[in-house]
């Protein structure tokens, strides 16, 4: 399963409750399976990206420099692999 | 009383019944509970406790004891010179399993001035070693065992129950605290060797009074260290390492990782290896007094 910048997706936990930032990364946790999981600190501006009832990759790299555009391609990869987003299917 | 109709008790935040005619559980427990509150006929219980000789030739032949919970067999019989050991493990395990008000940590808890440092550690850590030499020097007991987080309030209740030493702690607790009161020794579990000492007085006349977690220490006793070993840890490195020390994390979902999450945002969290006890608990102190700050 590999990120798709043509597809779009949207968060599948609730940002308020499952979602803590810490001094070495951002903490989500998946109440389907209680998954928790200590995510980079490069997710943590995305937030407001994800926010939104949907959002694609292009949406997150926007958030930051070139330089880390792989690192947050690749966490949005484990993201949707452990069921934190979920690929909207039209 | 203990033999009949049995002897109601408080054990921190629950009322505990237990019923025995093993005389050397009876006796182990009247020392090592004195001070523990005693209950009326009437008052409601949380957990109905029996441990009790088999009606079958284990009664004679290499006696067993069983260990009931509210009528039933949740565990395997063990021998009856266990009997002590098993009353403690077995009320551990009910508090494990049925206390859901609380997030409930493998660990064990000290508090002084209102703020408790959670010591969580995997069996041979020394966290219970740790925890007797603390609480018999300035620190008050919570538990030597399970850390009781409400997800009410996020604060941890006391249970100041008896500390469990295993094997070479024994003599050494004897030494490094010799105004601790010892119950009986169980040889030959399969743990070792054990023995438990009484809560300290202080830590029962206090059992109401709770506490905010403030450090998470995750020690980890080491003889060939020479000089004590402090690490800082990051929260959400700390965070995850505590999800294998919770009991009912998974049980409780939602409830567990906010409780979780908020304990360790407001503490600060180091692991800790030491070969001295001394070392440790002076450095135990310094944490506690930088956390003030």
């Amino acid at each position: 399963m590999t990120i798709k910048t043509t597809c779009s997706y949207r968060l599948a936990i609730d940002m308020q409750r499952h979602w803590r930032e810490f001094e070495d990364g951002i903490i989500l946790f998946n109440p389907e399976n209680n998954d928790t999981v200590l995510f980079n600190l490069v997710l943590a501006p995305l937030k407001g990206a994800m926010t939104a009832d949907s959002f694609n990759a292009d949406d997150c790299l926007a958030q930051a420099v070139e330089a880390q555009h792989q690192l947050i391609l690749d966490t949005l990869n484990s993201m949707e692999e452990l069921g934190f987003i979920h690929r909207i299917v039209h | 009383m203990i033999k009949g109709p049995g002897i109601r008790f408080e054990i921190g935040p629950f009322n505990v019944e237990l019923k025995t005619k093993i005389p050397a559980l009876a006796n182990n427990v009247y020392q090592l509970y004195s001070h523990s509150k005693l209950l009326g006929n009437n008052d409601f219980v949380d957990f109905h406790i029996s441990l009790t000789q088999p009606n079958s030739i284990r009664r004679f032949v290499r006696p067993q004891v069983d260990f009931l919970f509210d009528q039933t067999r949740p565990f395997k019989p063990l021998a009856l010179d266990q009997a002590c050991a098993f009353f403690e493990w077995g009320l551990n395990w009910a508090i494990a399993q049925h206390a859901m008000q609380f997030l409930i940590i493998h660990c064990a808890v000290v508090e002084k001035e209102g703020r408790a440092v959670i010591l969580p550690g995997m069996p041979g850590a020394g966290k219970s070693t740790l925890c007797a030499a603390l609480s018999h020097h300035g620190w008050r007991l919570l538990s030597d065992e399970q850390a009781l987080i409400s997800l009410e309030t996020g604060l941890i209740s006391p249970l100041a129950r008896p500390i469990c030493l295993k094997n070479e702690s024994i003599d050494i607790i004897r030494g490094f605290c010799p105004d601790a009161e010892y119950g009986a020794i169980v040889r030959g579990t399969t743990k070792g060797d054990l023995a438990h000492i009484k809560a300290p007085t202080s830590a029962i006349s206090a059992i109401k009074q709770v506490a905010a977690p403030s450090l998470i220490i995750f020690p980890q006793f080491d003889n060939y260290v020479d000089n004590i070993q402090v690490d800082a840890m990051t929260r959400g490195i700390a965070l995850i390492e505590l999800i294998g020390h919770c009991f009912n994390y998974i049980t409780l979902g939602d409830s567990g990782f906010a409780t979780l999450s908020d304990t360790v945002a407001q503490s600060n969290c180091y692991q800790l290896r030491y070969r001295d006890l001394n070392q440790a608990l002076a450095t135990i102190e310094a944490l506690h007094q930088e956390a003030r700050v």
